[in-house]
This record gives structure tokens, sequence and C-alpha cells, in this order.
């Protein structure tokens, strides 16, 4: 009889799955979602959409959200314990190698999600994070982070500067140094530490090569050099990110330029430095200097483990159309800034419109070309201890207790230290 | 009184009404903060007066949060934790502090090893262990297993040591009280001070835990305030506002308890620390 039952549970499973019919139009159902920060806003904005409702009738979603922190660490804890999350659990970049290493999370590449033709359209270096040696997927890409310059255009006009090509990290400085009246209380840029992460291509992974540490030592050194430079040229207002005197400074219009993610701009315009009547800023977007490429966060979306077999079938479904429809995609964008990681929804006309806050800038094209050439780093369990340690070298660097070298060294023995 | 000392009298209160000031400050101002916009929050140079933002942040909080069941929740898990940690402390450290029995001194070594294991050691177990017992989404599993917590046996049984003298109890017995009753009647009443103590103790670390509620009671119609509020922590949309509102309102229950508790909360600091 068991036998009997079992065989029939297979053969509605198997026919579901080959009919293309995970969600039944008959019933109801409810997919849970763990999220953090916007996350929520952004899906409650996509399920809002007509295109969710055609698709979707019968589904609806649950969020369980908390910030960014306890998010994951409920997750690590309750995957830890082999217990039952949320049918789809959202992973910050910085979270991936984690579970890349640890398991936990159900490969999507395996039948019967079979993603790998869906993941081709997805943004390479975020699909390559995701996957393990063995090829498995264990979250697909639903955002990233194309790290640009914000600049204020009236700053930069003022001082007589074309900001939309810088050639290198020194002429950056040299334009900074420009843009900074101490007499009129104007920055160049908020912290010497705001550009220690984009040598390291966002410092979310690519700390090893060769299976050795801090390798190899001049991107490393490189990276804290660039802090020192602009620390010594002093062109920064020495404030710390998010806090009172660093929010205020955006607000008068005393920060002069920017390094940081795309998602940056909805920090601008929702809070830091909201738009006048006519819907424009005076800021501006560029590429990097010297047109570096890097990523500077990211999200996934993933089905743990411990997910029942048909209720992974409907959270598939979900997870599909966030992260490969474009409606989706563009939805989400719109609400929170989060770039897509499907790279079609590139060449959709949106990409190509001006936007209205940056004075009719397209500053989409700039975010999908980085978005496209940003390289590969190698992710690894340690990635947010390590994170941690090289923080403390780059305060090193910027307090002057330590030379980049001195601090490189420090840095080095403590990762050896703590991965041995 | 000769000038010296009054000069000294003088300069003790003015020292101290600058401490009272500096340590009131914080609390003063979180309050100030609820009543400002969330883009006027984090303005430079700080607020130091009530801006007129109270209304618009009292609806941003209430329309992102279930805030009154968060609260209730809150009250409700803190009030039932400390009543049950009072009554399972003070009968436990009774025991310990006046009664002989086989093992007493192992028992107690026992409780108090307890305490030198860190508590997320063993939050996978014990997550697995509320997981089986039905209890995530409940208030029971930040209720029942802290019941009994090593650290309020040791503190009543150390107070109790001193506080309660045996020829009270000896006289207690020869007037045919029960032992039971006796608690109720003579050690109760003796242990108020500590009681206090522990009891603002055990409430502002229930109240304030956020770990616990973040893993164990993930909706955010069953969870705690801590938790609660967490969700408005953004990076694109800036509830700040709400979010310092919302600090305010949970502040408010432990400043009442603080108040209305003061002075069995010092008498109990400070048992035990005069020798009599």
């Amino acid at each position: 009889m068991k036998r009997l039952c079992f065989m029939v549970v297979l053969g509605v499973v198997a026919t579901a799955l080959l009919t293309g019919q995970a969600i039944d139009p008959a019933k109801k159902y409810e997919v849970t979602v763990g999220a953090y920060g916007d996350l929520e806003k952004a899906y409650k904005a996509v399920i809002a959409t007509d295109d969710f409702k055609k698709k979707f009738p019968n589904v609806t979603l649950k969020f369980q959200t908390s910030d960014f922190g306890g998010h994951h660490n409920r997750l690590t804890t309750v995957i830890a314990a082999g217990e039952q999350t949320n049918d789809i659990e959202a992973l910050e970049v910085g979270y991936i190698a984690q579970f890349v290493q640890a398991g936990g999370l159900t490969d999507l590449n395996a039948a019967p999600f079979n993603a790998k033709k869906l993941s081709k359209d997805l943004v390479k270096f975020a699909v390559a994070n995701a996957t393990t040696e063995g090829g498995a997927l264990i979250a697909m890409p639903v955002d990233i982070a194309p790290a640009v310059m914000f600049y204020r255009a009236d700053l930069a006009k003022t001082a007589g500067l074309n900001m939309d090509n810088v050639a290198n990290w020194d002429a950056y400085i040299a334009a900074l140094k420009k843009l900074t009246d101490k007499s009129k209380g104007v920055f160049g840029i908020e912290h010497p530490a705001a550009v220690s992460a984009i040598p390291l291509n966002g410092g979310k992974g690519g700390w090893f090569q060769n299976n050795k540490p801090l390798e190899p030592k001049s991107k490393f050194l490189d990276a804290l050099s660039l802090v020192q430079k602009v620390k010594a040229a002093n062109v920064d207002g020495d404030l710390g990110a998010w806090s009172g005197p660093w929010s205020q400074a955006y607000l008068d219009g005393k920060i002069a330029s920017i390094v940081n993610g795309a998602w940056f701009g909805g920090t601008l315009r929702t809070w830091l430095s909201p738009a006048g009547a006519d819907g424009s800023s005076p800021w501006r977007v560029a590429y990097l200097p010297g047109k570096m490429m890097a990523s500077l966060g990211g999200t996934y979306l993933s089905i743990p483990q411990t997910v029942p077999g048909p209720r992974k079938l409907v959270a598939y479904e979900i997870l599909k159309y966030l992260t490969n429809s474009p409606v989706a995609q563009l939805t989400t964008f719109k609400e929170i800034d989060a770039f897509p990681a499907l790279t079609t929804v590139y060449n959709d006309k949106v990409m190509d419109e001006p936007v209205a806050y940056y004075g009719g800038q397209k500053v989409r094209k700039i975010y999908a070309d980085v978005a496209l050439n940003i390289p590969e780093n190698k992710v690894s369990e340690y990635d947010a201890v390590i994170g941690g340690i090289w923080n403390g070298a780059v305060n090193d660097v910027v307090s002057g207790k330590s030379t980049p070298q001195a601090a490189y060294d420090s840095a080095l023995k403590k990762v050896i230290a703590t991965i041995q | 009184m000769n000038p010296f000392k009054k000069l000294s009298t003088y300069a003790t209160t003015f020292l101290l009404g600058l401490l009272a000031l500096v340590f009131a400050f914080p609390f003063y101002y979180v309050f100030v903060l609820a009543t400002w916009r969330s883009q006027e929050v984090l303005a430079f140079p700080p607020h130091l007066w009530f801006g007129t933002g109270l209304l618009e942040n009292w609806t941003s909080l209430f329309g992102r949060v279930p805030f009154a069941t968060n609260f209730l929740n809150s009250l409700g898990i803190a009030t039932l934790s400390t009543v049950s940690v009072l009554f399972f402390c003070t009968l436990a450290g009774f025991a310990f502090s006046k009664y002989q029995f086989k093992l007493k001194k192992t028992l107690f070594f026992f409780v108090i090893a307890t305490m030198a294991i860190p508590g997320f050691l063993n939050i996978i177990p014990f997550y697995k262990m509320m997981v089986v017992f039905g209890w995530i989404n409940t208030w029971l599993p930040l209720i029942v297993p802290g019941m009994a917590g090593a650290f309020g046996i040791f503190l009543m049984t150390q107070f109790l040591e001193n506080a309660l003298p045996f020829e009270l109890l000896e006289a207690a017995r020869i007037d045919g009280v029960g032992e039971f009753s006796m608690l109720w009647r003579v050690v109760f009443p003796l242990a108020r001070a500590g009681m206090a103590v522990l009891g603002v103790v055990t409430f502002v670390g229930s109240w304030n835990n956020f770990t616990g509620p973040l893993i164990l009671l993930p909706d955010l119609d069953a969870t705690t305030l801590p938790v609660a509020l967490s969700v408005l922590n953004s990076r694109v949309d800036n509830n700040m506002g709400a979010l310092f509102l919302g600090n305010a309102l949970t502040l408010l229950p432990l400043l009442v308890i603080f108040m209305l508790f003061s002075r069995q909360i010092i008498s109990g600091l400070t048992a035990g620390a005069v020798k009599g």
C-alpha cells in the first residue's frame, strides 16, 4: 500500500514537472519569503503588477523581513539546525560563499529545476559566485550593484572639472583637491575608507590566489596606498557613513563625490539629496576612475533544502519569475534602485531613457556596461572574517597608525591565524 | 555648618547633578528625536528640542509594523518571564541557603557552572527542541526555559543567606507555619529587595532580547518590539523618525518600572555592601 501511495505521489509530481505545471490553477498557494532591508518593498511592488497577477493569480507571497544582520543570523541558525525555513530565502553576496561551502540550499541546476538554461541570461560573475566546485547552483542572483562614481555637477562646474572620464585614481585625487573648499565646508569625498573596497572589486571575495590569502600582494597594497593617498590629499570630510554629520553633509550639498554601488542612487534620491521641484538634482553618474569595473553588493534568492518537495516547485516558479522576468527585474530596480541581474533587460528601452533625477543623464547605460564587465571574484567561506580584518587594516592606514605595508603585514598575519 | 563643609556639600550636589544630567540626556534625546521627521533626525548640529514630525512618525511606525501587537508580545513575555523567574529562583535560593540536603554543594556548583556556557553555543539544539515542542512563534520558548536560571538562583541564594535569619524560620516553625506557607509569609516579604533587583534585571533582559525572538518568533505579528523595529532599518527608505519613535515608546515601560521600584532596587543592590 505504502509503495502504491509513493508511486502515485511520484507520478503526480513527475506529471506536473513534465507538463510544467508546478502550480495547479485550481489551488491557492502561499509562498513564504525571508528578506532583509528594502527587498520586501520591492517584491511587494512586483506582486502588485498586472504581469504577476496574470501569471500567478492563485499565489500570494508572505514576507518575513528583518534587518540585514538579523536575517542572515536567523537563516544560518535555522539551516544549521536542519529545520524548515521560508520557501525562498534572500542572501546578500557577502554570505553566499558560506552556503556554497557548507550546503543547506537546494541545487537549482539539478532536476527538476534545471536552472542552467535560465542562469545563462544572468550576469556571469554573480552566477559563478553561487556555483559550487561541483557545478551546483545554490542560489540565483536577483540584483547586483555595479560600482560607479556619483558626483555633483554644480560643484564640478565651479571647479572647472569634467568628471565623466577620469583617467585614473591620481587624476581623481587631483579632481577631489579642486572640488574641496574647506572655507565653505565642501569636501571632495566623505572619508578615505570610501575608496578602499573598489580596487578589490568590492571585497566580497577575491581574498585568495592559489589558496594563498591576500594575494596578489600588489592588489592589496595598491588598495591601502590609495586610501593613504586620499587621506594625505586632505580632501575628505572624515565623515563616517550613516552618521548624523555624514547625512547632514549630503543634505547641505557639502560632499562633491562618492564611489559606490548603483543602489546608492536610491539613498541619494529618497533621503540624502531629494530632487527639486523639476525632479532633478545636481548629482550625475560617471564610470569609476580608469573605467575600473567593480561590484559593491548584490542579492541572491535561494530555496533551502528543508523546504518540502511540492513547496519547492512552487517556490522555484516564483524565484524564477523574480530573477528572470523583465517586469520583475525592472520593477525592483525602479522601486529600490537594485540593479537587475538579468542581462536581457539591459537592452530594454527603459535602460536608454534619460533619468530626471540625474538631469536627464542616461545613467542606466553606464550601470549596464559596468554590470556586464565586472570581473569574477572567487568567493570563500572566510570572506566575512577576512573582510573584517581588512577593514581594521584600512582604519590603521586612515588613522596614520600604520603604513600600507605594515597594515598589510599585520592583516596577513591575522588572516593566516584565522584560517589555520 | 563650617564654610568648608558647606562648600563641599554644594560641590558634591553640583557634581551629582551634572552626572545625573549626563546619564539622563540619552533618554531625553531619544524622545526629542522621536518628534523629528526622518530626514531631520540625523541633522548636525543635533536637535536639542522637540520637533513637529511626531504625527508623521506615528503614522509611518504604525503603518509599517503591528506595533500594538508587538508591544503586547514584549510586555506579555517580559512580565511572565519576570514573575516565573522571581518565583522559581526565590524558591531555589531559599532551599540552597536555608536547607541542608544531600549533594547540596554539588547541585549548587552544577547550577553555577551552567553560567559559564555561552548562550549562543547551544542555540542550534535549543532551536531544534523548540521545533519539536511546536513552540515556534509562541511565547513559551522565551519564558519556560529561563524560569529557573542560574543567575537568579545564585543571586537569591546569596541574598537570602544574609537577609533571612535562621532564628526567624525557627520561630515560624514553632508557631506551626508549614514550609510552603513560610515561603509566602516570611521569605517573600523579606526577599523583596533582592527580588526587585532580579525582577528588573530579568524584565530588562527579556524586554531587550533580540536574538531569541529573531529566531524563535519569526513572524512579524508574533514577534517582540526589538525585532519588529529592526524592519524599519533601511538604506533606501529612511524611517529614522519612526524608528526613534518606536525606540521611545519601547523605553517607556522600562522607565516606569525603574521609577516605581527604584527604592527596592537600590536597597537590593546595596544589601550586604555594609557590614551590619
